[in-house]
């Protein structure tokens, strides 16, 4: 009977550890994007440096890049809040990291346009696509949903 | 005595909870830990992101020292300006 009370508060247990892990796995991410940021800065900047991009078009990079920067402090502002990945900072995250995810699939599609060298826009291409897949891998953990939604149901649930 | 001994159900059943609750202890302790090494990696991504923030602050800062001026100042005094 005993052994019947203990079983709860170990799957209980087993939970905790299960979102803890997931809460790790939005940090290594979004470590893993702070790694890639200084290198996108290099690249602009040496080519910018090297008149292989215009002031205009390192610009456009940069300012891509201080959303990114921002947004990833805010998100690891919000993981530090939390000691498990709840619905409540799933939504968190997702709010910050869907629409980098959008503005760095904007960049590659088109931000990138008016870097006239090949090279170079390869090699940005290439640091943003790193930059993508960390977002993607934050994204897959916390899914889709939008603060939008979850008000929705708060307010639902609220009447 | 008879009460404790290993082979007694009711004994079993009391290692059985104990090695259960030796379990869920270790487990609070590895989240525990868990956590403070999710502390030092996000320690880390905030030094990163703001080194790259300061960065890009010099790089603009750089850019706009060598910036001229949007419109040319013209001396008080010649045609066009109001002193003339």
């Amino acid at each position: 009977m005993r052994r019947l009370l203990f079983a709860p508060l170990l799957a209980f247990l087993l939970l905790l550890v299960g979102c803890s892990d997931d809460l790790r796995k939005v940090a290594d991410a979004n470590h893993k994007l702070s790694e890639v940021m200084p290198k996108i800065r290099e690249a602009t900047i040496a080519a910018n440096a090297a008149g292989q991009l215009s002031d205009a078009d390192a610009f456009k990079i940069r300012d891509i890049c201080i959303k990114i920067d921002h947004a990833g402090k805010e998100a690891s502002t919000v993981t530090r809040a939390y000691t498990q990945l709840d619905p409540g900072a799933k939504v968190s995250i997702s709010a910050i990291v869907t629409p980098l995810l959008a503005a760095v699939d904007n960049a590659l599609s088109s931000g990138l346009a008016g870097v006239s060298d090949p090279n170079v826009a390869a090699n940005i291409r290439g640091l943003l696509n790193t930059a993508r897949a960390a977002l993607a891998v934050i994204q897959a953990i916390v899914g889709t949903q939008s603060a939008n939604q979850f008000h929705h149901l708060e307010v639902a649930w609220q009447a | 005595m008879a009460g404790l001994s290993f082979f007694n159900p009711n004994t079993l059943s009391l290692v059985t909870q104990l090695i259960s609750l030796g379990a869920g202890i270790v487990t609070i302790i590895r989240h525990k830990d868990g956590s403070l090494s999710i502390l030092q990696v996000l320690d880390e991504t905030d030094t990163n992101y703001n080194a790259d923030l300061k960065a890009w602050a010099d790089f603009t800062a750089s850019k706009a020292a060598v910036q001229p001026p949007a419109t040319p100042i013209k001396p008080i005094g010649e045609p066009g300006t109001p002193g003339a």
